[in-house]
């Protein structure tokens, strides 16, 4: 048994209050039809629920009793009983029952999909007929009741909607006010404004403030601020326009505030909206600050990063380059801008021979075992030159703190290296030379101290005796004392003198032996230098000279031609010594280097002062040495060369045979 | 303890002046005999034939530095390398001013004096006088 239950509740109409207009129905129904009672009923699951109802004081009954469930689930069109007493069916129900009913008539309440709300019904205490009219009566009264049902229901949800919109419109308005918009809507040929609160905030107007339409087309604005100008802006827009449809923005500044303006007419219809864009002007114009300050901040860096002073790049941890700054590109060889292709290696331009050195300092930096590192590397640039470099190894970590690159920072010490082996060299060179003098000093000193001691020693012996014989030996003895004074300080004159300072320090030197040790010292102190020694010197050739002295020259010699080596061939230095004379020991050094260019630098080459940079012969101070010693030792030298073949320097000692 | 006297210079100036002032100034009081060396090698020599012949005497000798082929310094070096120390003793007698030989001489524990040349009576009082008080100690 299931009801055809209607959505009822889709109506909200149950357990409302009564309503005046069905109550007229109603009544006019119990008129019409000389009952006693009539009502419109309203089925819910399991009651029946009167909205109308005349003649009797129930609310609602069970619904499993009633009449009227009959006429619902039987979906008659209508039950029209005179005498329920003689009715099968009917007298057993308690209507008739318990309360006496005896006649009854219902109509349905179908709603426009058929399905059945309730009945509109008449009753009576006595048995009575109706006719047709009566009847058909009551049917347009079951009608008229469902429309004022649909129209409850329609009703209902008006007001739900109408809720709905109170609530929009209440957060719209608060979206307008914090989002500082407001809008203005004039229907021109209607003559109809529409007045966004929000305006009010916007423009600091009175809060109950609306313009109307009188207003703003006689132009007398009952606003009491500067805002009015805005207004007959707006107005001279409206008024000015020819043209159908057409657009106009402007600004709009306030003391606090500058808003802009939006106006667009469609048809006869002005659509403005204000916005007040203060705080995005603010910012935009401080992104803009921050901006220009974060290109200057940039540019700064640039500037920084691309000096001509320092090279700077940064390389993956296995020393793959990922920036270079421009004058390391440029010492590179490569176009600043080329940043695309392979990536190019650090370790590239490293000498072989410091190779394995950079690369264990690199990795303890890379592998982070070192937080940085210094290392003076020799390294060949673009131009194939050899250059001396100090570079700083720096871990970098990334933002997870992990090391995630290598930042090299180098200068160039070229330079400085060689002012450094050049400033090495003199003061081995004053170093040796004031041992020398010290020796002597003391010799020459003690020389002449023992004498005078003597010399006193001799007359405190003739005030001692009084033998006359023995006074004159002591005398005699005296004399001599004096004259090996005389001669010790005419010797120490001499050797004081700068030419033969070092003669006393002079010994037979085997000359073969000597450039032997000399290369081997070389091959020590210059262990990446590739080079074949050829010792040309005969055996049982001595030459008398200061070996130290000697060596310091060869030294240098062979180290003049280690920086002249050729890049066609390996360097090849041959050594020769022949005594030409009895007195004349001559010594011819031949390297088949890159040579000197003679009528460039033939003059200057053993000038101290030369400048360096400008010139791959910066080594002059090596032959400077040369020169000074050979001549300390009283020899000359002699230097010839082809350029690009080779160097020979001649040399010539004296040197007596025997 | 019996003392034997020993001078050794190359100079024969400064031996000459050195002999005659201790002879002079009585040598005698301390030592029984005076010996005199031209040549340091003669010196090492008589101290290595004592050293065998198991004579017991104190040497002190009055010792140059600046010597040839043996200087001052060698002969030290020998007599410590020898362990000749307990019957060698050393004054050095010299012309040279330096302080570096002064300090040089200081450190030799064979050493007990540093005199400059010449020699004179003063000087040859105050030898004795270092000789005398530390054979008596």
């Amino acid at each position: 048994m299931s009801v055809q239950l209607s959505g009822i509740e889709t109506y909200h109409i149950l357990d409302t209050e009564p309503s005046e207009q069905l109550d007229k129905l109603t009544q006019l129904a119990v008129k019409i039809c000389n009952a006693d009672v009539a009502f419109v009923s309203l089925v819910d699951k399991n009651r029946q629920w009167f909205k109308s109802k005349i003649g009797f004081d129930y609310s609602e009954v069970l619904l499993s009793t009633s009449i009227c469930k009959y006429l619902i689930d039987e979906k008659l069109p209508y039950l029209y009983i005179p005498d329920l007493s003689l009715d099968e069916t009917f007298k057993e129900y308690l209507a008739f029952v318990e309360f006496g009913v005896r006649f009854y008539a219902g109509f349905p309440l179908k709603s426009a999909d058929n399905s059945i709300l309730g009945s509109f019904c008449v009753i009576g205490y006595e048995p009575q007929l109706l006719d047709e009219v009566q009847l058909e009566f009551l049917k347009t009264m079951a009608d008229q009741t469902m429309i004022l049902i649909e129209s409850h229901k329609l009703n209902h949800e008006l007001s739900l909607q109408a809720a709905q919109l109170e609530k929009r419109s209440i957060v719209t308005d608060t979206a307008a006010v914090i989002g500082k918009l407001g809008g203005l809507y004039l229907d021109l040929s209607g003559k109809d404004i529409f007045w966004t609160p929000s305006n009010n905030v916007l423009f600091n107007l009175r809060m109950d403030y609306a313009m109307t339409f009188e207003e703003f087309e006689s132009g007398t604005f009952t606003i009491d601020n500067s805002a009015v100008s805005l207004f007959e802006k707006i107005r001279d827009f409206s008024i000015s326009l020819t043209a159908l449809d057409s657009k106009y923005s402007f600004d709009y500044e306030t003391e606090d505030r500058m808003i802009e303006v939006h106006c667009e007419l469609i048809g006869r219809e002005l659509y403005v909206v204000f916005q007040d864009v203060t705080v995005e002007n603010r910012l935009r114009e401080q992104l803009q600050m921050s901006e220009m300050e974060a290109v200057r901040t940039a540019n700064n860096y640039k500037s920084l990063v691309n000096n001509s002073t320092f090279y700077i790049c940064k390389t993956e941890l296995d020393g793959r380059l990922s920036f270079y700054n421009d004058f390391y590109a440029t010492e590179l060889g490569m176009s600043p801008l080329e940043t695309s292709g392979d990536a190019i290696d650090f370790f590239q331009s490293v000498k072989p021979g410091y190779l394995d050195y950079v690369k264990e300092a690199f990795f303890k930096v890379a592998s982070g075992r070192e937080p940085k590192c210094r290392v003076l590397v020799k390294e060949t640039n673009h131009n194939q030159e050899e250059v001396a470099k100090l570079w700083d190894f720096i871990g970098l970590k990334n933002s997870e703190n992990e090391l995630s690159e290598v930042l090299c920072l180098g200068y160039d010490v070229t330079e400085l290296e060689e002012n450094r082996v050049q400033v090495q060299l003199l003061a081995d060179y004053t170093a040796f030379q004031n041992k020398k003098i010290l020796e002597y000093n003391s010799i020459v000193s003690h020389d002449i101290r023992s004498h005078v001691a003597n010399a006193v020693g001799l007359i405190s012996l003739m005030d001692l005796v009084s033998d006359q014989d023995e006074r004159e030996t002591y005398f005699r003895l005296l004399k001599k004392e004096i004259k090996k004074t005389d001669r010790t300080i005419i010797a120490l004159n001499r050797l004081t003198s700068k030419t033969s300072v070092f003669e006393s320090g002079k010994e037979p030197v085997s000359l073969y032996h000597l450039i032997e040790q000399v290369f081997e010292l070389l091959r020590k102190t210059k262990p990446h230098a590739r080079f074949t020694a050829v010792n040309n010197t005969p055996r049982d050739l001595i030459i008398f000279s200061i070996r130290e002295y000697l060596e310091n020259v060869f030294l240098n010699v062979f180290a003049n031609s280690l920086k002249l080596v050729s890049p066609e061939r390996e360097l090849q230095i041959e050594f020769a010594a022949v005594q030409i004379t009895n007195s004349i020991l001559q010594i011819k050094i031949e390297d088949n280097g890159i040579g000197i260019d003679m009528q460039q630098y033939g003059d200057e080459i053993f000038k101290i002062q030369r400048p360096l940079k400008d010139t791959q012969y910066g080594n002059g101070i090596g032959l400077y040495l040369v020169k000074k010693q050979i001549e300390a030792l009283g020899g000359r030298v002699d230097i010839q060369s082809k350029d690009g073949k080779g160097t020979t320097i001649a040399l010539e000692f004296l040197n007596y045979e025997d | 303890m019996r003392i034997k006297l020993l001078i050794i210079d190359d100079d024969l100036v400064s031996l000459l002046i050195a002999k005659k002032y201790f002879t002079v100034s009585g040598f005698e009081e301390i030592a029984e005999e005076l010996l005199i060396f031209n040549k340091p090698i003669d010196g090492l020599k008589l101290l290595f034939a004592a050293e065998k012949s198991h004579e017991v005497f104190q040497y002190w000798i009055l010792l140059d530095i600046n010597m040839p082929k043996i200087s001052g310094w060698d002969f030290l070096n020998r007599v410590e390398r020898l362990n000749l120390e307990n019957d060698v003793k050393v004054i050095m007698v010299t012309s040279s001013i330096s302080e570096e030989d002064k300090n040089r001489a200081a450190s030799f524990s064979s050493v007990f004096g540093y005199i400059s040349k010449p020699l004179d009576k003063r000087k040859c009082t105050k030898i004795k006088q270092i000789i005398l008080k530390l054979e008596n100690s």
